[in-house]
């Protein structure tokens, strides 16, 4: 007996006793072979589905996470924007206020009107 | 659709911040005067008759500069007072274009500042009438809105 004729006698033999298996055993077998197939499919998925199949699962997180990270953003920015731009109005109202020269000064167009007419004189 | 979903929650919280933004930065109430400590009612005493009508914002600004009130030259601490009435009795125009003007001449050097004083000086010894003819000369040059 060759071995090519050993194998077929081993494989004719187990599928005989395969067709006799009990219901349960066929069911656990099937149930082992849909796992493996997950767990294979899982394996080879590519990087961009993975990324997909995890926000789908954190999507509730997220939902709250990602709008939450964007308004500490935002906040962050603009009072960034607002500090660098120019002194505190506050600040310039009590120096103002304090100041040598009166409110007088600051509102009145004639005295404007003066500085230029005076400016002209000097400049001629 | 979960991306349009968090895009669309991002907006909503965006929009919700920035609309309450001067409210944050302002607070958006104010003791009344007869909520007001002994050492405030003191400092602020100019304001005692306006102070419940001065809106919200405005009273906090008050409230801040009562705050370092106390950490000012006597002299500096004599103008505030005498002024503090007079700045509230300008309109929120007339204020902001009065802050633009210093915010302008807290560039000029000491020695331009002296200048400008001087000029000043000068501007209150001219005739009324003469000041008003500036005033007019001014208004006819300002662009129209």
């Amino acid at each position: 007996m060759n071995e090519d004729d050993l194998a077929r006698r081993v494989t004719a033999r187990l599928d005989q006793s395969l067709s006799r298996l009990p219901n349960t055993t066929i069911a656990r077998l099937r149930d082992g072979r849909a796992r493996a197939l997950q767990a294979h499919s899982r394996r080879a998925m590519p990087a961009d589905s993975r990324v997909a199949a995890w926000i789908n699962a954190h999507r509730g997180l997220l939902g709250i996470g990602v709008p939450a990270l964007f308004l500490l953003v935002v906040t962050g920015a603009v009072l960034l924007l607002q500090s660098g731009q120019q002194p505190d109005p506050f600040d310039v109202e009590t120096a103002l206020l304090a100041d040598e020269l009166p409110i007088h000064a600051y509102t009145d167009p004639g005295f404007d009107a003066w500085l230029q007419h005076t400016s002209h004189e000097t400049q001629q | 659709m979960a991306p349009a979903h968090i895009a669309r929650n991002a907006a909503v919280a965006a929009a919700l911040l920035l609309s309450s933004m001067p409210s944050i930065a302002h607070g958006q109430t104010a003791p009344a005067w007869q909520e007001l400590n002994g050492e405030q009612r003191e400092i602020l005493a100019p304001l005692a008759q306006e102070w419940d009508q001065i809106p919200p914002e405005r009273r906090q600004r008050w409230l801040r500069m009562a705050e370092r009130y106390p950490d000012m030259p006597p002299e500096k601490q004599q103008r505030l007072q005498q002024r503090m009435h007079h700045w509230a009795q300008l309109s929120p125009a007339e204020r902001e274009r009065a802050r633009e003007r210093y915010r302008r001449l807290m560039e000029l050097t000491p020695e331009q500042r002296e200048e400008l004083r001087k000029r000043w000086r000068e501007y209150q010894d001219l005739p009324e009438h003469r000041r008003e003819e500036l005033r007019q000369q001014h208004r006819s040059r300002e662009p129209l809105d």
